[in-house]
């Protein structure tokens, strides 16, 4: 068996350098995929041994699955050999030359939600030199942070200077196996973050602003990897409140969160990836799949997510509840508005003892959009009086869009308590007409109704997220209500 | 679970092989009728867990069973039949073992208005034909496809425009078990025209432990203003395997309130469908199961709004004991233009013993805007509160938990207008219960 | 500060206001009074903006402008303040953000920089002491589990702090107590001035003990029939609403 591989390997070894791109050099592999691809990502990051061995059998597994077609979205078939699977940081000749030539509907945007005027150059992809001041701000940030004995680092970057705790953790919580994108995505996963937390550390910021850079260009496959050690806590910001310029269709990410005895993670996602236009034309495929594992007692993670960007989101932030005591929460507002189509939600799996979880989902669905909810409460035979309560709301606007909710819930324990609540409901005229008696506008009406709807979640973000996201949110629905 | 991994759909199929029903060889249009669902049937078979509406229930032993489909002669008293009746003094059509039998059916005197036929006759065949497979769909996988091929007896009912039936109509399907492994394939037809009302009882009663399977559907219409209470009660034998569907279309301010009662079968699936076609249609759609040992129930409902002003309750409760397994799926889908659709589902569950499981769905999909939907679903225990607060007052634990039980329980028979039938069915929930009830 | 000349208004085609003619200046406190069913809600929704009616005839100048161009919370902005008779729950939204936004809108409007928040909390406790509510409304959500009277004291709050030049009390007095009555009606007291006009409206003539008008008009049918002073107002309380008909 093994002599077979190896025969294998050799006969793609050689097929690689009779014809494939030799310039290591290379800023980009051409459209394609095949085990020579994963062969060349892996070797131009020049990783070792363990991480190409598992990319292949990433691969391999891949090639045995079929797209996945359960959740409520519509799309053309992707072409996965026509996807280009690795590109290194682009020229500063790709995209526009200065904020002139940016799309002004974009630029109006940033301004609404008070992007600085710096940011705005990079978020919609000018090529100006890639440096700000942000950067010598994380090398601050680093430094303390490397005096309190956290790891916080690209991906890549680990995998070379940590490879014991990458080669530990990577893929234990989400396998490789584990769906269709998770497999694509362990195969030919570019870059992502790594943050280690070292037993009984409490992280001293936010790690959010680092993130914004360190992330801008690792593209449509990336990966995160955070490890939270006994008694340790970190709260991660993800994501941009401003729409981002990308060329990328697809993107599938991967996040892994471990958290350990009594640690804490607090996961927070703003995601406004650019949606399309109003006709549904362009815009991100958001295929993420995002799990934590609570493995140690006590333990808790946390997800908060705002999702109003990407022409389809799907993606279900997950806690496995191992860990006796270990709670799990999921706080998610998803809008859509034109043609988006949203499928997100979460799974909570209770095996430990004494587990507990908490949804609350707020969907606003505008336009010709569908909004669906998707989740699953389980409760395996062992888990001693676990809790789950969930609280599904959605918030129709206008009568051509959709809101949708598919909860599973599989109980397998006699102790265990599990309630779930939906309910439907539109803004009112009532409502509407109170705002603008007292003299507010059409849209600030909308979107402090809208707000208010989704203030269970909302407070859920840090601060420093928080008023972007409630611009976002009204952003995201304008013109909605006429 | 013991699933082959690689058994096809028409593995699944292969007790039903070469299987034909006798009952109208000469008439075309169910010839036709037939002709179709053993193309239907023959392409998708009977659904693996592969299917979303089959994930949590698998039909593998079923599977591998060998049934009869010819019935030996059996032996019912008239006496005997009474007391298996949940009512007295009413119609009742009673089929035994799949043979409708005239002499223990009640069907003297029928009011004006209302017709009762076996569908084996060529009256209840003619009544049944403008509506027969015309309320359920033979694409859906499983059984609908089975039923329409296999179907040899049922009964027909029709009540006249503006005719209210005072007494009501007990349908009692007893298995007596003198054919082991015998399947019946029932279809029954219930045609209420405008400004009709009548209550049906549908009462499923297995005699024996042996093994059965019953494959029913039941299909409604319901005119203008017609009002329909449908109730089901399932007490088949603890081997059996009891299929059913149950679809209504309904008219303008027509009203179906249906009950579903599942306490026995070892197998039991319910699809419940109600597809609400004229405005102001309503539809309550309640039910029960108590499952003990290692009895498998599940319940899929669904509710269709398809137009404006339509409303919808829907309550279904579970105890689950033992090593017992229950399903619910609940749909409600407000279509398009579906204003002021106002709909309610709520599924409760209550679990009492270890090894016992419940996987519970509740589902909306909503695509209009002016409505007013939610649905709920909870699984938990007896309230600890409650049950010290009876103890305070006396009662021993295991006669404290038998009453919050049965209070549970027969939560689901409320919306029964007719006080006789609640209490009839209250006393066979009570009976059903751990510890025999209060 | 208001004239309606002959507005006619109609809901699904059914005319309910039926040429009402009023004038109110500056300063002055109109009652307006009528049976059920005479049109009352309808002319404060029509003067306030909501949508649903159909102006078929006539016109209404505020301030030199027709009102019936503007959109309700351009309406809002220039001064026209209604007190709703069913102040509306806004689950989620805290009172204080509301009333921050409505503020900094009319501010906006009239020219003026948004208020900081310390300058805003003063302002609002001050407002709050005026109709005795507790600060820790202000954190609750808009009328939000809300009882009658403490809606109806949210409502006139709301007026004391947008400083409207003419409100417009559609029932205020509805479903309160005698207390809160005392309350609501102080806080209106406390806003009368020279520069704003008070339109009430009102089944009872038990509000206008606390608040006393300087007119009283009946509504009968979508018309005024009757226009008068306060003593017009206890007429009615003797002989009802029947002999208006009679009389018109």
């Amino acid at each position: 068996m093994a002599e077979e591989q190896q025969q294998i390997d050799d006969v793609l070894e050689s097929d690689y350098q009779a014809g494939f791109v030799t310039d290591i050099e290379a800023e980009s592999l051409p459209p394609g995929l095949s085990e020579e691809t994963v062969r060349e990502i892996s070797r131009i990051k020049g990783e070792p041994e363990f991480l190409l061995e598992w990319r292949l059998q990433a691969f391999r597994h891949w090639l045995t699955l079929e797209t996945p077609e359960w959740a409520h979205v519509n799309y053309p078939e992707i072409d996965y050999q026509d996807i280009s699977y690795y590109s290194a940081p682009k020229k500063k000749t790709d995209g526009p030359k200065s904020l002139d030539e940016v799309d002004p509907e974009l630029l109006r945007t940033y301004e609404k939600l008070g992007v600085p005027l710096d940011e705005r150059a990079r978020l919609a992809g000018v090529a100006v030199d890639a440096v700000f001041d942000s950067v010598s701000v994380a090398n601050t940030f680093q430094d303390k942070l490397a005096e309190e004995g956290i790891l916080f680092m690209p991906f890549s970057k680990a995998v070379h200077e940590h490879p014991e705790l990458v080669k530990k953790y990577l893929g234990s919580v989400v396998s490789y196996k584990d769906n269709f994108y998770a497999a694509l995505n362990s195969a030919v996963f570019s870059d992502g973050s790594f943050v280690y937390i070292p037993k009984g550390t409490r992280c001293p910021m936010e790690l959010s602003t680092y993130f914004r850079i360190n992330a801008a260009n690792t593209g449509q496959f990336e990966r995160t990897l955070i490890i939270a050690d006994d008694d340790a806590y970190v709260s991660y910001l993800e994501g941009c409140t401003a729409p981002m310029r990308d060329e990328n269709q697809l993107h599938a990410a991967v996040v892994e969160l471990v958290a350990h005895d009594r640690a804490e993670i607090k996961y927070s996602t703003v995601q406004n990836w650019y949606p399309g236009d109003e006709n549904g034309v362009g815009g991100i495929f958001n295929f993420v799949t995002k799990r934590a594992a609570c493995r140690g007692e006590s333990s808790k993670v946390s997800w908060t997510q705002v999702e109003t960007g990407s022409a389809i989101t799907w993606k279900y932030p997950s806690v496995i509840l191992q860990g006796d005591n270990s709670v799990g929460e999921f706080y998610s507002v998803a809008v859509t508005n034109n043609m988006q189509q949203a499928d997100t939600g979460t799974k909570m799996v209770h095996l430990g003892k004494n587990t507990s979880s908490t949804i609350i989902s707020k969907g606003i669905s505008a336009g010709r959009s569908q909004n669906a909810y998707r989740g699953l409460v389980r409760v395996g035979p062992n888990a001693e009086n676990a809790r789950n309560y969930t609280e599904c709301d959605s918030l129709l606007m206008g009568d051509q869009c959709g809101a949708h909710t598919f909860p599973y819930i599989e109980v397998k324990n006699p102790t265990a308590q599990v309630e779930h609540e939906a309910s439907t409901s539109k803004i009112s005229e009532d409502q509407l007409f109170y705002c603008k008696q007292r003299g507010l506008d059409v849209e600030d009406a909308v979107s402090m109704i809208v707000n208010g709807f989704c203030k269970q979640v909302m407070r859920q973000l840090p601060m420093e997220f928080a008023v972007e996201a409630q611009n976002l949110l009204g952003l995201s629905l304008e013109g909605s209500v006429g | 679970m013991k699933m082959p991994s690689k058994k096809t759909l028409t593995d699944l199929a292969t007790p039903f092989a070469n299987v034909t029903a006798d009952l109208g060889q000469h008439v075309a249009w169910l010839k036709s009728l037939r002709l179709k669902s053993l193309v239907q049937f023959n392409k998708q078979g009977l659904p693996s867990n592969k299917h979303e509406d089959w994930k949590y229930t698998s039909l593998w032993s079923l599977s591998q069973q060998e049934f009869t489909h010819k019935a030996e002669e059996s032996d019912v008293s008239a006496e005997q039949c009474d007391q298996l009746a949940l009512l007295n003094d009413n119609y009742r059509v009673v089929i035994i073992d799949g043979i409708f039998s005239a002499q223990l059916s009640q069907l003297d005197n029928l009011q004006d208005g209302l017709t009762i036929n076996p569908l084996s006759t060529e009256e209840g065949l003619a009544k049944a034909q403008p509506d027969l497979g015309r309320q359920i769909d033979i694409t859906k996988a499983g059984f609908n496809a089975l039923n329409t091929l296999l179907m040899n007896e049922g009964f027909v009912i029709t009540v006249d425009s503006g005719v209210q039936i005072e007494k009501t109509i007990e349908v009692i399907v007893i298995n007596t078990g003198t054919t082991p492994n015998l399947a019946t394939h029932l279809r029954n037809v219930i045609v209420m025209a405008d400004n009709s009302q009548a209550t049906v009882i549908e009462h499923y009663i297995g005699l024996t432990d042996n093994v059965s399977l019953t494959n029913v559907v039941t299909e409604a219409v319901l005119a203008t203003n017609a009002e329909l209470n449908h109730y089901k009660l399932q007490q088949e034998s603890s081997n059996a395997f009891h299929i059913a569907t149950l679809a209504a279309k309904q008219g303008s301010k027509s009203q179906w309130k249906t009950n579903n009662i599942s306490l026995g079968a070892k197998l039991a699936r319910n699809d419940v469908h109600s597809q609400l076609l004229g405005q102001q249609s309503h539809v309550v759609m309640d039910g029960l199961y108590l499952a003990n040992n290692e009895q498998h129930i599940d319940n899929h409902t669904r509710i269709d709004h398809t137009v404006a002003n339509t409303t919808s309750e829907e309550l279904y409760k579970g105890v689950l004991d033992d090593k017992s397994h229950a399903v619910f799926n609940g749909k409600v889908i407000v279509h398009k233009d579906a204003q002021k659709t106002d709909a309610n589902q709520q599924n409760q569950n209550l679990l009492i013993s270890r090894g016992c499981e419940i996987d519970t769905k509740p589902e909306m999909e909503i695509y209009a805007d002016d409505v007013k939907c939610a649905h709920g679903s909870t699984v938990g225990q007896i309230n600890e509160d409650h049950l010290f607060f009876l103890r305070a007052r006396g009662l021993d634990e295991v006669s404290a938990r038998s009453l919050l039980t049965y209070a549970f329980a027969v939560d689901v028979l409320n919306r029964i207008p007719s006080e006789e039938i609640r209490q009839a069915l209250s006393a066979v929930i009570e009976q059903r219960l751990p510890q025999g009830g209060v | 500060m208001l004239e309606i000349k002959n507005l006619h208004a109609s809901v699904d085609g059914k005319e309910i206001l039926r040429g009402i003619n009023l004038t109110v200046n500056a300063g002055e406190v109109h009652a307006i009074m009528g049976p059920n069913g005479a049109g009352k809600s309808t002319l404060s929704n029509v003067l306030a903006g909501r949508d649903g009616y159909e102006i078929t005839q006539g016109e209404v100048i505020y301030k030199d402008e027709n009102l019936l161009d503007l959109e309700a919370e351009e309406r809002a902005q220039r001064g026209v303040f209604l007190a709703f008779q069913y102040p509306v729950e806004i689950p989620g939204v805290s009172n204080i953000y509301l009333l921050k936004a409505a503020l900094n809108a009319v501010r906006k409007h009239q020219g003026l920089d948004e208020l900081d928040a310390i300058d805003f909390l003063t302002l609002v406790r001050s407002k709050l002491e005026l109709v005795k509510m507790d600060e820790e409304f202000l954190h609750r959500g808009v009328n939000e589990g809300f009882s009658g009277g403490e809606k109806k004291r949210n409502e006139i709050l709301q007026m004391a702090l947008l400083e409207p030049s003419l409100a417009i009390l559609d029932e205020t007095d509805s479903g309160l107590d005698i207390d809160a009555l005392r309350t609501v009606s102080e806080g209106v007291n406390a806003l009368r001035s020279d520069d704003r006009s008070i339109v009430m409206i009102t089944h009872y003539q038990r509000l206008l003990d606390y608040i006393v008008p300087d007119f009283v008009h009946v509504l009968s049918d979508g018309q005024i029939v009757k226009s008068g002073d306060k003593e017009l107002a206890k007429e009615l309380e003797k002989t009802g609403y029947s002999w208006v008909n009679e009389d018109a």
